[in-house]
């Protein structure tokens, strides 16, 4: 049985323009989220994770940028719509909560007004249904003492609060899906264990589909079922976690995994990926990554197209003749 | 005390380099002018050639512990002692002389360099006072240093702006070399590093350790990096140590609740399949510095909590010869670990 | 709070005697004696001298500022050496009638800098902007006086709209009131929006940039609503520092309208005085506006806890 896709993203290219003129920052990148499903998008600074949800969302700044392909969220395409119907479907169907609670929430509003704004931005209530709405959400958030802390401002609440009061304004009005940009990376471990708890509880019980991005591959293989790993703009692997994680395709996936320290590998040297990504103005007409790969060949210099091969995709010539070492030492 | 021996590495036991006993770090809150106990009776020795982990959630007090260590913080009780001298008494030129023992390594690898210096000036600059060498004698060292961190001559003349986030902590980790320091103080040096930059610079403080034989103070809210570089951890909360044990068995076999929960936390990269299962996530947050909780201060989130928790504050004690909790129950609790 | 006002207080004397002990000391600078003013034509040598011991002008420079002092710290101005009239009361007639026009002034700075500086925020680099933030730097270029000129000679003589001198107080007849001081204000107001305009544009991008107003738009807010109701409450702290100095200026520049528009109020009543070295009218106006712009500044402080909850 197929489930229908909550989110359906395909072809995405964004742009920005700059001294030098426009560079594209995402290319064809497409992926699909069903109902219920968090599904994970990974990547360092540079990858262009975080301007693909941008422009999912239209947050991109106007002037500045460019996207072209689709994203269908409720039957509809987000990236066709006009500002005007953009503004209804934000914080309704679709939602985002960003990485640095400090700085997201407007810091001269009381965090109850907060979100019966946001309510009242899609909803014909009565303010007093709103603010009896506000106290609930607060308390599905996990946040004590809902009725009173409604009166706080964001400067009064820890970090860890305010991402809650961040997840209760993006979910208030029930999305379909919900785009997460690095919710915990501020946050303390034991903050950010709570957290993502509840994303995958709100997920289970409302059915919203999450589409979670972040650089840290634990938070992945703990919270994802599927994952796409981004690098330079591009999505070079698409598989289940599991699969990312014991048998990578892609050189990329493989260095990641194998730069990350772990207590079982202590004091052994870590594979550390040499060079950088690449400047945005002068990216490789081949395969992105060949400059810092070891596998790189002569194949490697052409263009990469994302290949499909047995539920997974890979944006890799070589990916049928290398076995990449993953997470688990094969025995 | 000397260091547990990891694997291969034989470590010196000729004293501690470093000895805080009962560090108390006061501050005055903002406004009210209260005080604000930010690091209460803190006491941990380091040894020569080893690398001490401190790790803690914010508002544990690690990165006052560095500065105070660093005399960047007026120390309101307690002591330093740096090989035999009372490093937190020094004045003057005496203090100007010892200085160049410890030497630090910020988080933002940016903000630490001048952004009109190329990166000769910078590392030149710590060996031009009081150095009596020629222009090319201070080049070669900082060439010397470069190596040292794995860059190469051509970074010489470059500015900050044209090099990348790890390219620019390799640089200030040369620049704190280059007085050849024997105790390094890395505040969160890799936390603002992506993912494959920060194994680099891991690998290269290791490789210090190896061959400058320099002891490394790494202080980090990251128990994945901190366990792999430390041969010993701290456990900070609230201030107070609640765990001080060699890596290997506080990652297998913690004694202190809150350890346990800091690597139940901690999201393991590893296949559903290969995950070993946990205690269930910790609740609520810690409590504010300010107004800590009665007795131990673990105890508001804690799943084991008695009634003497509440009563008594569980003093830091030695439990098998290498760790020391601050737990009532350290003897009877049985808590998980992670396995390799 | 309280804090902050004894703070004021302990500011405000020394403030205060330094600023009338600055004026005191230019008029007695400034060329000519007053005593031969007053003596009139003709007048011997020997009738100056009379008035000017009369006047207790052959007293030492410092002696004469201490007479002054201690004399308005009880209240006592002193007397109008041109019109044997109380400083104290002179300057009761005249200061309702400059705060009328000042207030009027800075609606017209407030409501038009506010508008400019949002729509060429809003439309930041484009074609809008470039043509407000030239008309901004326009106003603030030109000349109060210029302004009152032209607006007297197109709006007053010239379509009758508006009366072209001449002052009734909101007290006596509002509507009347209101028609004398719409040109003035407009003079007086014009230069003042255009310093708000641009200030506020800067703060503006600023706050639109900001991470607290990407959340605002994620969650589905109307472009207006997080304008008018999020960053503008955003900007209101520098936007109130920015009206806080304009009430200096607008004191200052007051003269220059009143005279333009025929207006009889303490600007006029200054200039005069100066120019008839009557320094005990020159000396209790600079102690008013002294007093006037410390309680401005005062108020502009208060408010920044009122709009910000941080600060509290």
């Amino acid at each position: 049985m197929t489930v229908a896709a909550a989110l359906e993203v395909r072809n995405l290219d964004a742009y920005f323009q700059t001294l030098e003129g426009e560079v594209q920052a995402v290319r064809d990148v497409s992926f699909t989220v069903a109902a219920g499903e968090i599904v994970g998008v990974v990547g360092e600074s540079g990858s262009g994770k975080s301007v693909t949800a941008l422009a999912i969302m239209g947050l991109l700044p106007p002037g500045l940028s460019r996207t072209s392909g689709s994203a269908v969220a409720g039957g509809r395409d987000l990236l066709a719509l006009s500002p005007d119907q953009l503004v209804k479907v934000r914080g309704r169907e679709i939602s985002m909560i960003f990485q640095e609670p400090m700085t997201a929430l407007d810091p001269l509003f009381r965090i109850g007004d907060q979100i019966i704004e946001t309510i009242r931005a899609h909803q014909r209530v009565s303010r007093r249904a709103a603010a009896d709405r506000a106290v609930r959400i607060l308390e599905d958030v996990g946040i004590p003492d809902a009725a009173e802390r409604v009166r706080a401002y964001p400067h009064q609440l820890s970090g860890g609060m305010r991402q809650r009061v961040m997840i209760a304004i993006a979910i208030v009005s029930e999305p379909t899906v919900l785009i997460a940009d690095e919710p915990t990376t501020a946050l303390d471990v034991t903050v950010q264990a709570q957290i993502l708890g509840l994303l995958a509880e709100l997920s289970r019980e409302h059915g919203t589909a999450v589409v979670l991005i972040t650089h840290d591959l634990g938070v992945v293989a703990e919270t994802c079922t599927r994952v796409h790993t981004m690098y330079a703009g591009e999505i070079v692997e698409e598989c289940g976690v599991d699969d990312a994680l014991c048998e990578p395709k892609h050189p990329y996936t493989s260095g990641l995994i194998q730069g990350i320290p772990r207590a079982e590998k202590r004091r052994q040297a870590l594979y550390s990926i040499p060079g950088r990504v690449p400047p945005l103005t002068s990216m490789p007409a081949g395969c992105r990554f060949e400059p810092r790969c070891e596998h790189a060949q002569e194949s490697c210099a052409a263009p990469q197209p994302l290949q499909q091969a047995g539920g997974r995709a890979v944006r890799c010539c070589r990916h049928a003749a290398l076995a990449l070492p993953g997470a688990v030492v094969r025995t | 005390m000397s260091a547990v021996a990891a694997d291969d590495m034989p470590v010196r036991s000729s004293g501690p380099l470093l000895s805080a006993s009962g560090l108390e770090v006061d501050f005055k809150l903002p406004g009210t002018g209260a005080p604000l106990r930010a690091v209460d009776g803190v006491s941990f020795e380091i040894g020569r050639s080893e690398i001490f982990g401190l790790i803690g959630e914010s508002g544990s007090g690690k990165s006052t512990i560095a500065r105070a260590i660093m005399r960047l913080t007026p120390i309101t009780s307690g002591e330093v002692m740096l090989g035999g001298t009372r490093f937190d008494r020094l004045r003057g030129r005496e203090l100007r002389r010892q200085r160049r023992r410890v030497q630090m390594v910020f988080q933002d690898p940016h903000e630490a360099l001048d952004p009109r210096m190329t990166v000769r000036q910078a590392i030149e600059e710590p060996l031009r006072a009081g150095n009596r060498d020629s222009r090319a004698g201070l080049r070669d060292r900082v060439i010397d240093l470069l190596h040292r961190v794995d860059l190469d001559d051509s970074y010489l003349e470059r500015k900050p702006h044209t090099m990348s986030g790890g390219q620019k902590q390799r640089v200030n980790i040369a620049r704190a070399l280059a007085l050849e320091p024997e105790l390094l103080v890395c505040d969160e040096a890799v936390s603002a590093l992506d993912v494959s930059v920060r194994a680099g610079i891991i690998n290269l403080l290791i490789g210090l350790q190896r061959d400058l034989e320099i002891s490394v103070l790494f202080i980090s809210h990251d128990l994945g990096v901190v366990a792999h570089l430390a041969d010993r951890i701290g456990v900070l909360y609230l201030g107070r140590l609640a765990e001080v044990a060699p890596t290997e068995s506080l990652t297998a076999r913690p004694r202190h609740p809150y350890a346990e929960a800091l690597l139940a936390a901690e999201p393991e990269p590893k296949p559903s399949t290969h995950r070993a299962p946990r205690p269930p996530v910790i609740k609520g947050e810690a409590p504010s510095a300010a107004k800590p909780p009665s007795g131990c201060r673990f105890r508001t989130r804690c799943r084991y909590a008695q009634k003497l928790c509440a009563q008594e504050e569980p003093p830091l004690r030695r439990v098998d010869h290498d760790t020391l909790v601050a737990c009532h129950f350290a003897e009877e609790l049985k808590l998980t670990g992670r396995r390799a | 709070m309280r804090r902050l006002l004894l703070e004021r207080l302990l500011w405000l004397v020394p403030t205060l005697v330094l600023a009338t002990f600055g004026i005191f000391w230019l008029i007695h600078l400034a060329p000519g004696d007053p005593a031969i003013t007053l003596a009139g034509e003709n007048a011997t040598a020997r009738q100056i001298e009379t008035i000017r011991d009369e006047l207790g002008l052959n007293q030492p420079f410092l002696v004469q500022y201490w007479h002054w002092l201690t004399h308005a710290v009880s209240g006592n101005l002193g007397t109008s050496l041109n019109t044997r009239q109380s400083v104290a009361s002179a300057i009761g007639a005249a200061l309702p009638t400059t705060l009328q026009l000042v207030v009027g002034g800075l609606l017209v700075a407030a409501i038009l800098g506010t508008v400019a500086g949002v729509v060429s925020a809003r439309r930041a680099n484009t074609a809008t902007d470039a043509v407000v933030s030239s008309l901004s730097s326009a106003g603030a270029a030109i000349p109060s006086f210029w302004l009152g000129l032209v607006l007297v000679s197109v709006f007053a003589l010239g379509t009758r709209w508006f009366p072209a001198t001449g002052f009734v107080s909101i007290t006596s007849n509002p509507g009347q009131a209101l028609k004398h001081l719409v040109l003035p204000s407009i003079a007086l107001g014009v230069s003042g929006a255009a310093e708000i305009a641009r200030q506020l544009r800067a703060v503006l991008i600023e706050i639109l940039a900001s991470d607290h107003i990407r959340t605002l738009r994620a969650k589905g807010l109307s472009e207006r609503r997080i304008v008018w109701r999020h960053a503008l409450k955003g900007a209101t702290v520098p936007l109130m520092t920015i009206i806080g100095l304009q009430v200096s200026r607008f004191l200052g520049a007051a003269v220059v309208v009143e005279a333009v528009f025929g207006i009889s109020g303490i600007g006029t009543l200054v200039v005069g005085a100066a120019q008839n070295q009557d320094y005990p009218v020159v000396e209790g106006v600079v102690l008013v506006m002294a007093l006037i712009v410390i309680v401005v500044n005062f108020a502009v402080d208060v408010s920044y806890r009122l709009f910000d909850p941080r600060i509290r």
